[in-house]
């Protein structure tokens, strides 16, 4: 799972705004390796087995501010139903949802970490949720750009 | 023929009750008493365990299709201990509102203390809840939380969307259920 971004941040009103273009390779069925190295055949049984109705998939966005310890926001979700295509090769992706600090957090912020996850929806049962390896880490500029539209 | 047929099985019918003395009459009544109480404290024990005043819950609308339809029944949790995370589905009630709501969580923002604001959004919608929380209220917090979505089961919960758009499909139903009870010799 690999992602590359380029970003910039717009204040609105009161909250930093941020933007952030992405890509996303990611190989669902290699995603949950145990430690081992397992045959080809047995990984394709991991993630999708008779009993996963969808997974849920979303690549969030983690950091903390001075306003707040912990912030996680949501930029891109897909559901991906069985019988979909599990490996993903996604391109110059832009945010679905906006990406809103709650405050101006996100100028100057060195460290937010993008990570990929998803919601294991059963036929019947638990719903777990599960995070993707590999994540990769942004930094936001310490200016804000009032020129680049989007 | 028919006619006294009919008669002669009501009679029995009423025989049998008059066979049954009082006590056993006391004795139907209390095994009845026995029934409800423990379903009750099996649902006040599973309050306990989960942390969660609603601890199973059925969907009642499309919102978060195709994950959930109307009538799956969901499992939920509520510990304390469990911080509520992007990507978790949660149960909510938004004030003033009875019917509690079953989306997944969109953001967060938690402070060092603990305080945490978050949205959220059904995976079914367009947009995110904030046209559906209160007038002037932009995040939920914890005591707007039911429960975290743990397990789910498929399509059981029809019967209480049944018997709560058709009343008297509820009143045959604890009727039928009660005479049952009250009648059948153990």
């Amino acid at each position: 799972i690999r992602k590359n971004v380029e970003d910039f941040t717009g204040p609105r009103e009161r909250s930093d705004l941020g933007f952030i273009t992405f890509d996303i390779t990611a190989d669902i069925l290699n995603g949950k390796k145990c430690g081992l190295q397992t045959f080809w055949n047995k990984n394709t049984l991991i993630i999708f087995d008779w009993n996963v109705k969808q997974l849920f998939l979303y690549l969030s966005a983690e950091y903390s501010t001075k306003n707040n310890a912990l912030n996680q926001v949501v930029l891109w979700d897909k559901i991906m139903l069985r019988g979909d295509n599990p490996r993903l090769s996604l391109k110059d992706m832009k945010s679905k949802y906006f990406f809103f600090d709650d405050g101006n957090g996100l100028k100057g912020n060195r460290n937010i970490t993008l990570t990929l996850s998803w919601n294991v929806v059963p036929n019947a049962g638990i719903l777990p949720l599960v995070t993707g390896s590999g994540h990769v880490s942004v930094p936001f500029p310490d200016t804000y750009e009032t020129t680049k539209s989007y | 023929a028919a006619a006294s047929a009919a008669a002669m099985l009501s009679l029995d019918f009423l025989d049998d009750v008059r066979r049954m003395n009082k006590r056993q009459l006391y004795y139907q009544v209390l095994n009845f008493g026995m029934i409800v109480s423990s379903a009750l404290m099996i649902w006040k024990g599973l309050m306990v365990v989960t942390g969660s005043e609603s601890p199973i819950v059925v969907v009642l609308s499309g919102s978060m299709e195709p994950a959930f339809h109307r009538g799956d029944l969901l499992f939920l949790t509520n510990r304390i201990e469990d911080p509520i995370r992007v990507g978790e589905i949660v149960v909510f009630r938004i004030e003033g509102r009875e019917i509690p709501i079953v989306h997944r969580v969109l953001k967060i923002h938690e402070k060092q203390n603990g305080d945490i604001k978050f949205l959220t959004k059904g995976d079914n919608n367009a947009v995110d809840d904030r046209g559906l929380y209160k007038q002037g209220q932009h995040w939920l917090e914890k005591k707007d939380v039911v429960g975290r979505a743990r397990g789910f089961v498929p399509y059981i919960g029809i019967v209480t969307i049944l018997m709560n758009d058709y009343p008297k499909f509820k009143y045959a139903v604890l009727f039928l259920l009660g005479l049952f009870v009250l009648v059948h010799r153990e």
